[in-house]
This record gives structure tokens, sequence and C-alpha cells, in this order.
């Protein structure tokens, strides 16, 4: 199937100014697309004409989309449709331009479809709670989004509307970034290291450890339990995050993505989690978290030196420990790392010496994190000990994953479409 | 004959080069020389081409005669020309006349260097004529028995740009080089920088993650001559992770992400 510009002669005759851009567009939307991008990107300009806002949004439109589609692929186009026809109702034919303006910067900032698709929601919640906000927010989008994740954007927005929702001058200021607590605002929210900054050292650095290519997407991390996790073979890290006392920013993404990593490299079949609890499941996972980052720490052990600098850095600060157990399984992960570290209590002390004993000959064997899992778990069981789950998963280690791979691990099909 | 002579013993390799085969290549060069094979040596730069030359030379006791190539070599700076002096004009051999008449072995180190209109002339030594004609002189130099030609190149990116004429190939045996297996390289590098045998293969496995990058944001990985240079430094008492930035990362490259990167990849093995 090809698609040719002859094809859209009707539509065209009617709007010569448009049919001058679009030539001009076409070959660079042409080379971006495939066939029914393209075929969706003239039919967007067409019911964008159809909405007679002016032929200015169209030639935006037209200008913008091919710079969106080659950083977020071209199923983005109908998302940014819908959403331009949602604002329709809510706002001016100027204001839906400035918005088509901004998608290429917060596509380069976002670095991700599916987060740029949070950002047309967000637009579409705005305009619905303080569309005055609007013109000027985009005007200086590009300066927010270099320093503000999504959902800080959406946090710094939120607050600007609700600050000053019957005051419109002052709504206006705050959202021109030219009021003191918009500024203060700005600079709460602004994030150590975004990810779109550093994803280009992050994937380098992966391939020259293991030689192979890994997939690193930005996912939104406004939520408190937020866990990076592996899911259809892509590594989902935050979009952005602050260095961690002298860890910097790059260096916790390299951990994360690190650890993520090693879970890929040194797995070979899913661990069965058949008539496990979830806190037994979680006992197990961290297990395996220690057997994949031994075999990782023998090949890198930098590596193992970063990880163990976030370990005891949030041991260091247990005093608020929601739980008395978790500072202890804290201590233990810490043990399981470096096998000179000890702890005041035998039964602790005779279950790590085992893991330590063990794992050199059974580091390949996922059933040995099993079966040591359980051990744990049942370890603290006997003293009445297990937290609840919530407690359990927010455990202070800032680099882990949601270990969701552990169980659903994924063998590598051709024949299998994602 | 040429008005200027030259002493061939100069040119003989007085001591025995250190190097470490990595398979059969030594037999197989042997067997190339005595059948007085033109030989072409291709891998990636540092990996240990011209030492294998100079070792070959050695073990074959024949002089050898390097000629670096560059794009502004002319044919007469192979064969030779007419040089004034006080005394008048006197014809001044080139080196790959001189190798042809004391039988050297000549070795055209980074062939591809060379214009292609300039290595044309190397043709007539590397056929059954094994012969140099010397137009500008009018002098047909009938190579010594002993004489061979050697070639060196660069197939990865050097070839994007330059390559052999099909025609200049075809008349070479080929020798595939390429970086060292662990162990072998880590000896390299113990033997050649002085340092023990765990710091050389902590440097080694850095190399192996750089050469991971090729062809994705480097053009070449480091070379096991970066990994002894860094090695040298460190006997020296260079701290390790200095000595890697100074030989290991600022030569290869200049893309910021790209150093970090590969000062990352020191700071896995030396922090």
């Amino acid at each position: 199937m090809s698609v040719k510009l002859e094809d859209y002669e009707d539509f065209l005759s009617d709007v010569p100014a448009i049919r001058d851009v679009l030539e001009g567009t076409f070959h660079e939307a042409a080379r971006t697309m495939s066939p029914t991008g393209l075929e969706n990107y003239l039919n967007g300009a067409k019911a964008l004409c159809n909405l007679g806002r002016g032929n200015d949004l169209v030639v935006t439109y037209l200008q913008e989309m091919p710079l969106v589609v080659k950083e977020c692929g071209e199923d983005i186009i109908e998302d940014c449709l819908t959403a331009a026809m949602k604002l329709s109702s809510m706002t001016s034919g100027e204001v839906i331009m400035l918005m088509f303006q901004s998608l290429p910067s917060a596509a380069r900032n976002l670095g991700d479809a599916q987060l740029l698709r949070g950002y047309l929601t967000f637009i579409h919640q705005f305009a619905s709670t303080a569309a005055r906000g609007l013109r000027p927010m985009l005007n200086h989008i590009d300066q927010l989004l270099t320093k503000l994740t999504l959902s800080g954007l959406r946090r710094w927005a939120t607050f600007g509307a609700q600050a000053y929702r019957r005051d419109f001058d002052n709504l206006v200021t705050y959202f021109n970034l030219e009021s003191a607590d918009s500024k203060a605002m700005l600079q709460k929210e602004r994030r150590g290291v975004l990810f779109v900054r550093i994803q280009r050292k992050l994937n380098f650095y992966l391939r020259a450890l293991w030689g192979r290519d890994f997939f690193v997407r930005p996912t939104g991390a406004d939520y408190t339990d937020f866990r990076p996790y592996i899911e259809h073979r892509i590594l989902h890290v935050p979009d952005a995050v602050d260095n961690v006392g002298d860890v910097s920013g790059l260096d916790l993404y390299r951990a994360t993505a690190g650890h993520m990593a090693s879970h890929m490299c040194y797995s070979t079949a899913p661990i069965s989690a058949e008539q496990l609890s979830p806190a037994q499941m979680f006992f197990i996972g961290m297990l395996e978290d220690a057997r994949v980052e031994y075999e990782a720490g023998m090949e890198f052990p930098g590596l193992k030196k970063l990880w163990m600098s976030l370990i005891t850095m949030d041991e260091e600060n247990q005093e608020k420990a929601e739980h008395e157990t978790m500072p202890v399984l804290l201590h233990i992960a810490h043990m399981l790392m470096d096998e000179t570290v000890t702890i005041d209590d035998e039964q602790i002390t005779a279950f790590v010496k085992k893991f330590h004993n063990e794992i050199q000959a059974r580091q390949d064997d996922n059933q040995f994190s099993w079966h040591m899992g359980m051990e744990l778990f049942h370890l603290f069981a006997d003293r009445k000990a297990v937290p609840s789950l919530r407690i359990l998963e927010r455990i202070a280690i800032p680099y882990r994953d949601d270990n969701r791979y552990v169980w659903e691990f994924e063998e590598f099909d051709f024949n299998t479409e994602y | 004959m040429s008005d200027i002579t030259v002493d061939s013993k100069q040119y003989l390799v007085k001591e025995e080069p250190y190097y470490e085969p990595v398979g059969n290549e030594v037999a197989l060069y042997e067997a190339a020389y005595n059948a007085r094979m033109p030989m072409m040596l291709k891998g990636p730069t540092g990996c240990g081409k011209s030492r294998f030359v100079e070792y070959m030379a050695y073990k074959l006791g024949r002089p050898l005669i390097t000629v670096a190539c560059n794009e502004d070599m002319t044919a007469s700076d192979l064969v030779g020309r007419f040089l004034l002096d006080k005394d008048g004009t006197k014809w001044q051999d080139g080196p790959l006349a001189n190798a042809a008449r004391i039988g050297a072995i000549c070795y055209l180190d980074e062939v591809v260097e060379a214009r292609q209109d300039t290595t044309v002339v190397i043709h007539p030594l590397t056929d059954h004529r094994r012969t140099l004609p010397l137009d500008k002189k009018g002098e047909l130099i009938e190579a010594h028995p002993d004489f061979q030609l050697v070639i060196s190149y660069n197939p990865g990116y050097q070839s994007l740009m330059k390559d052999l004429k099909q025609s200049t190939k075809q008349r070479f045996g080929g020798l595939d080089f390429d970086y060292p297996e662990e162990s072998i390289e880590t000896a390299i590098v113990a033997k050649e920088s002085g340092v023990d045998k765990d710091i050389a293969a902590k440097l080694v496995q850095i190399s192996h993650r750089a050469r991971n990058l090729k062809g994705h944001g480097l053009d070449e990985g480091i070379s096991t001559r970066l990994l002894v240079y860094a090695g040298q430094l460190i006997s020296k008492g260079i701290d390790p992770l200095a000595a890697c930035s100074m030989t290991m990362v600022t030569p290869l490259t200049d893309d910021p992400d790209m150093r970090d990167t590969l000062d990352a990849a020191v700071q896995t093995f030396f922090s």
C-alpha cells in the first residue's frame, strides 16, 4: 500500500495554503511513517480542517507531527488528534495550536509514547480546571519539561490551578513563571536527573557490561510505592530520580538498570509461584535478588560496590522503620552481599553463612533462591515477625525492581509478538 | 644498482620481539614465506600485526623494512628517485627497491592509507614475475630470492572510506588477526607492562567492555597496545583510574557520553 498526495486532491484544492505546507512536510512524514501512519497523518489534517478553527492549526499539525512521530512512533498520531478534538470544545484554536507546538518538545523530553499520552491527558484535565492557565503554560512548556518530569509538571500545575482558581491575574502570572511561588514550586518539583538526559549513557553502559542491547523505558514514577519493573523484556525505570546521598542520579540509574539486567542475564527459568503467599514470594524474590547480584558482582565488582553503597545508605536511615523486621531485612540484604557483615542473631548468622557456603555452586539455580527464601520466611514466621505485604514491599532498597520478572520469566521467542 | 649503497644488516631485527601466538599463524606464515607468497595481515588496530611481522622476520633471520603508508605517499617514495647533491644527480632506491635487492621482508603498514594508484607499483613484485621496474632509471630489478612483501590494514572503519583494488587484493595470502583471547591477552599485558596478572586481567576485562561498544558508538574497541600503555603507567605507580582514563578512555573517543560510560566501566573494575 502506498499513500500519494494526489489522492487527497479534493481536500487540498479547497485549501491552497495547506497544500503548500503539506508538499514540504509530506516527504519528511513519508520518511518517518509507514503508509498506515501517513494515511492517519493526512486524515488527521483533513479532520482538523473540518474542525473549522483556521488554517494555522492544520499547518502547525502538519509541521510538528513528523517530529513527534520521530521521537515516539506513529501510533501517537491518533492520540494527538483525539486530544485536539477534546480540547476544541474547551478552548480556542490558538491554544490547540500551541498544544501541537508543544508536542515535539514534550516528546523529546518525555522520550516515551506512553508518557506522551499521559501529557495529553494532563493537558485535557488541566483545560477543564484552569483553562486560562493553559496558554501561558504552553508558552513555557519547553522550559518546564527540561526541568520537570510529567508528574512534577502535573503537581506544579495542580498547585497553581488550585491556588488561583478564582484569581485570574495571578493564575496567568503563575503559569507565565513570573510569580515567586511559581518559581519556588518549580524548584521543589525539580528532580535530580531526568531519564531522557542520561538514556544514551545508560544504553552504552548496559551494552558495555553485557555486550547486548536492553530496552529501557521511562515510566511515570509519581506514586509512593513505585518500583522499577521488567515487562515484555523492557526495563521500566523512573522518568527521573534524585541523588541518594553521595550516589548521583546517574549512578542510581546504573544500579537500577544493572540489577534488572542481571535478572535477565542470569535467569534461565521462572520460579513457580504455586501455593505461595505474597509474603513468601517477597522473601524468595529477595533471595533471588541476592543470587543474581552475586553473579553480576563476580563479573563486575564495581557494580556490587555501587549496590552495596545504596543498601548501607538506607540501613543508616532506618530509625523510623514502620516495622521492627524491616531494618533486619535490610541488614540481611547487606549480609547476603558481603559475607564480612555480621549480626547479633545466631539464626540469621547461620542462614547467611549457609547462603555464602552454597551460592558459588548453585549460583545458576534459582531453586536455591526458592529454598533459601522459604527458609528465611519461616525464620521470621516462627518469630511472628513477618510484616504486612504493604510494609514488605516498601523495603528501602532504591535500585531493586518489583521482581515480577522472577515469576513471569519470558524466554525469548522470535515467534512471540508484543 | 642504487648509486647510494645500503647496509642490509641495519634492517635485521636484533632482539627477539615478544610475541604470543594465538593460533597457527606462525606455521602458516612460515609456509607462506617458504613459497615466497605475498602476505596480507588484516585486523583491528593495536592487535599485534606489526609485532607479528617483526617476530617472523627475526625468526626467519631476514631484514625487515617497514613503510608506514599515508595518502601523500607516491610511487617514487616506494621505488626510489633521483636526488641532487653537490656532485650531480644520484639515484636513491626507495624502501621497496631496497628490500627487493637485499632480500628483505618489506612491510607496508596500513597500506589502504596509500592511494590506489600508488599501490599498483607493487603488482609486478607480487606475481610470478617478482620484478620491480624502475622506469625513471630504466632498470628492472629482479627480486632477491628471499624477498617477501607483507601488507597490513584494518578492515573495520578504514574500509568504509578506502579499500584495496581487487587486482591488488588477489595477489596475497591473508591472515586474520583479532584481539587475543582473554588468558593470552592477560599474559601479554602482564609481560609487556610489568603489572601483575590480577591487574592485567582487570585491564583486559575493561577492554572487553569497550569492545562490546564497537559499532554502537565506538569505531574501535580498546586495543591490546592501549592496555599495555595503561599497565605501564600503573606499574610506574600511577593510580589505575587515572592511568586507564589517560590511556584507554581519552584517546578513544571525544563523545562525552561514551567517555562517561568508559570511565564507569573502568570504575567497575578499579573502584
